[in-house]
């Protein structure tokens, strides 16, 4: 949840900078002509003068008053609303004593400064409760209160009318100078320089405050010139007036300069805001709490197919389809009773309408906007039709896979079933079939003639024949299957045990003049490679028992470029013709005829696949009567140990 | 039933039966052998239900069990034997046709006391079937309560 963002803040502008110096200055040089003015016009007309200082002034003031109620309002800011505040007040008290006090043929002189209390009362009221207003503002901001402007004034109220009873009663026992119904009025300037030296001190509390200042000293000013008249319009009161015109002159200007920069800052903000909005990869659309759309970028414009014109000012059901308008304005009032930027509807499929009516899906991401219109709602819209696509097919891709993998999973557990079932129903019948003929071999030997013998013995041949080839069809299909179990496996070693255990089996084996050069250790399956390596040094002795001098050669290298070790073994026996030697290593596929050397066509077979899972690869090469020489190649040890091992042997050779 | 206890036979295969059979003649195994025809005759006959309610009370010295079985198969009797106090202490053969499947370890977890591939050639058969006897039948001592119910409770 992130916070409303603010278009305008305005305390994060830069405000005009106050020079003291150049506002003094022009306040004098104002004031210097001001008085030259009066002191050349002829003093007969200084009740006018005056009276038009005191509307003017009373025009000021109230001007002053709206403008800080209208800064306060719209920043939610109190002290402006309590200045404000105190400015209607002094504003209608001051309007009471023009009307009662005006003379329209003579001016104020001729009715001013009579023994008529209540209207001594009404021009000297406002005079003390300004400065006495701002001051309890100022002190208010400084405290930061949060007083309502209601309770301020009424505060104020109570004040001026507790002042007015108390000078109706009691002003018997009033001092006369402290009357404020004297002229001398020694406590205004006195406020007001305080005032001023608070408005100076605290001055970082508020960009007006030293304009603030600077009218406190103009005032002050003023009142203290009030002080030496005498009579309603002398010299004195008029320079008082001007004083305090001066003061609230000053005052207004700087709220009008501070209201253009203002303006001007906001006007520059926007036009940033705007651009961003408009340099936006998506479609942005800005919408008001009723609903209608206050802007819309050119990515808008593009994506939905109507002009900028169109949207403006429209309900922005009319980018929506209709099945879902009626439902939107809800969801729309919803969103601005707790505004916080979320994406819109998550997990429901949206959809935009374009102009032509076609329908396309979209991402929507709302966002709260704080603008001096009050909170918009900033929807960014991106069309997901090519990511819609792309997940469509994706789902459908993996709901085929996930079919394929049932399939898979069924057939190859019908494979087990079967295999399972091929291993005992199909060697029990073979079992029995050895057995009797066994039992015939031990019994009725004797009575058979050759043919007969012949034909048992054929019979037991064959059996131990398929009971082998069954061995070998379950032992490849289980390869696929079964986990391998990868440890470091010593070649060298596992061949010396395989060259042992040969020897001690066959007598072919023994006559074999065996070769071994050095051999690597590998990663791998011990049991795995054992398989690999017993069929491929069998079948060189079993190739090669027909040759007078067998010869079995073993050996590696090892291939700096892929990183595999090679290990080959060499026989000097039939061999084969290179043209079949694709067929070598395919299953129930022989070179050679069962008569001249018993096999069931799968151990090669079985060699390929065991190393194609060790993610090496298998070849041969040879020549009829020239021997042959199996390859098959494993990667190296990922360990870095193993590499150094390698290559040492590598070099070794 | 003889002093020197019985072994009881449970397999299903008649042309294993009669191989089986004439490998512990060969070898002249002689204590009596047992034969049941499936898992449940079995079970009924270790349990004296049924038709073997009326036997006599001494329970075998080993059962040879094929695992392969109509009705209840050889792994579900193991289990069986294996799982009853009164039972398990019955040492028991499993006998199997092929290294094939997962029955290896599945054997053992039951408690399976040995476990037996039966071999196409037939001398290798009779060999293994003969050791079987041997060992089981002559050689291994069974604890004494055993003993004493194998030999006809006395």
């Amino acid at each position: 949840m992130s916070a409303p963002a603010r278009i305008l803040d305005y305390k994060q502008q830069t405000a005009p900078k106050f020079r003291l110096f150049s506002a003094l200055g022009g306040v004098l040089a104002s004031a210097i002509l001001l008085s030259a003015a009066l002191l050349l016009a002829r003093s007969n007309y200084y009740p006018q003068v005056h009276l038009i200082l005191d509307m003017g002034l009373f025009v000021l003031s109230g001007v002053l008053g709206l403008f800080f109620w209208n800064v306060g309002g719209r920043l939610g800011q109190r002290f402006p609303q309590w200045v404000a505040t105190t400015l209607a007040i002094t504003w209608v008290l001051d309007g009471v004593h023009m009307a009662i006090t005006m003379d329209w043929s003579r001016g104020i002189e001729a009715t001013a400064l009579g023994a008529n209390l209540p209207l001594e009362t009404t021009w000297a009221l406002p005079t003390y409760i300004l400065p006495a207003g701002v001051g309890a503002s100022l002190w208010l901001l400084h405290r930061n209160s949060g007083l309502r402007p209601v309770q301020f004034g009424l505060g104020l109220v109570a004040l001026s009318v507790g002042v007015i009873a108390a000078s109706l009663v009691l002003p018997q026992y009033i001092p006369n100078w402290l009357s404020i119904t004297q002229p001398t009025l020694a406590l205004t300037p006195a406020l007001w320089m305080v005032v001023g030296v608070f408005c100076w001190r605290w001055r970082e509390a508020a960009r007006t405050l030293p304009w603030f200042a600077l009218m406190a000293v103009l005032l002050c000013l003023g009142d203290f010139a009030m002080v030496f008249s005498r009579v309603a319009s002398d010299t004195a009161s008029i320079l008082a007036h001007l004083g305090k015109f001066t003061g609230s002159l000053v005052m207004l200007i700087s709220k009008m300069q501070m209201a253009s920069t203002d303006l001007v800052e906001r006007l520059r903000t926007e036009a940033k805001f705007r651009g961003l909005l408009e340099s936006a990869p998506d479609a942005i659309v800005v919408v008001n709490a009723g609903g209608k759309m206050t802007f819309v970028n050119s990515q808008t414009e593009a994506l939905f197919g109507y002009k900028r014109d169109e949207l403006i000012g429209r309900g922005v059901e009319q980018l929506i389809p209709p099945r879902f308008r009626s439902a939107h304005p809800a969801h729309v009032r919803r969103f601005f009773v707790t505004p916080h930027a979320r994406p819109m509807s998550k997990g429901r499929d949206l959809s935009g309408l374009r102009r032509d009516g076609s329908e396309f899906p979209v991402e929507i991401s709302l966002s709260p906007l704080e603008t001096e219109e009050g909170v918009l709602v900033s929807a960014s819209i991106r069309d997901i039709t090519t990511r819609k696509q792309s997940e469509n097919e994706i789902r459908r891709l993996n709901h085929t896979l996930e079919e394929r993998a049932k399939e898979l999973a069924a057939a190859n557990k019908e494979l087990e079933a079967f295999t399972y079932t091929a291993a005992h129903d199909l060697r029990a019948p073979l079992r029995h079939m050895h057995g009797y003929s066994t039992f015939l071999k031990e019994s009725w030997y004797g009575r058979l003639d050759e043919e007969g013998r012949h034909f048992l013995d054929r019979i037991m041949t064959s059996t131990q024949g398929m009971a082998m080839l069954l061995d070998d069809l379950l032992n490849f299909s289980r390869l696929g299957r079964v986990e391998m179990q990868k440890h470091e496996v010593n070649l060298a070693d596992l061949v010396a045990r395989i060259r042992g255990d040969l020897e001690a089996s066959e007598p072919d084996a023994r006559r074999v003049k065996w070769e071994v050069r050095k051999l690597p250790e590998v990663e791998g399956d011990l049991s795995l490679l054992h398989q690999v390596l017993v069929n491929l040094i069998s079948n060189a002795v079993k190739y090669s028992r027909k040759v007078s001098e067998p010869r079995v050669l073993i050996g590696s290298q090892y291939d700096d470029d892929d990183e595999m070790f090679t290990v080959f073994v060499r026989d000097n026996g039939a061999g084969f013709d290179m043209e079949y030697k694709n067929k070598l290593f395919q299953v129930f596929q022989r070179l050679h005829r069962s008569k001249d050397f018993e096999r069931t066509g799968i151990g090669l077979a079985i060699v390929r696949r065991i190393v194609e899972r060790h993610g090496g690869r298998v070849w041969a090469e040879g020549a009829v009567g020239q021997g042959a020489t199996f390859y098959f190649s494993l990667p190296r040890p990922s360990r870095r140990q193993d590499y150094g091992q390698a290559r040492i042997h590598s070099a070794g050779r | 039933m003889d002093k020197l206890g019985y072994i009881l036979l449970a397999d299903d295969n008649e042309d294993d039966l009669e191989l089986e059979m004439r490998a512990l003649a060969e070898y002249r195994v002689a204590n009596e052998i047992v034969i049941v025809r499936d898992g449940a005759e079995a079970l009924d006959f270790l349990y004296r239900r049924g038709e073997y309610s009326n036997r006599h009370p001494a329970q075998p010295l080993v059962v040879l069990l094929d695992i392969n079985m109509p009705k209840v198969n050889g792994l579900e009797v193991l289990e069986k034997i294996k799982n009853d106090p009164q039972l398990h202490q019955i040492p028991v053969v499993m006998l199997t046709s092929s290294r094939q499947g997962p029955d290896v370890e599945h054997c053992y977890a039951l408690g399976a006391n040995a476990y037996v591939l039966k071999p196409v050639d037939f001398t290798q058969f009779a060999d293994a079937v003969k050791t079987i006897g041997k060992f089981w039948a002559v050689l291994n001592e069974l604890p004494r309560t055993q003993v004493k119910s194998a030999a006809g409770g006395q």
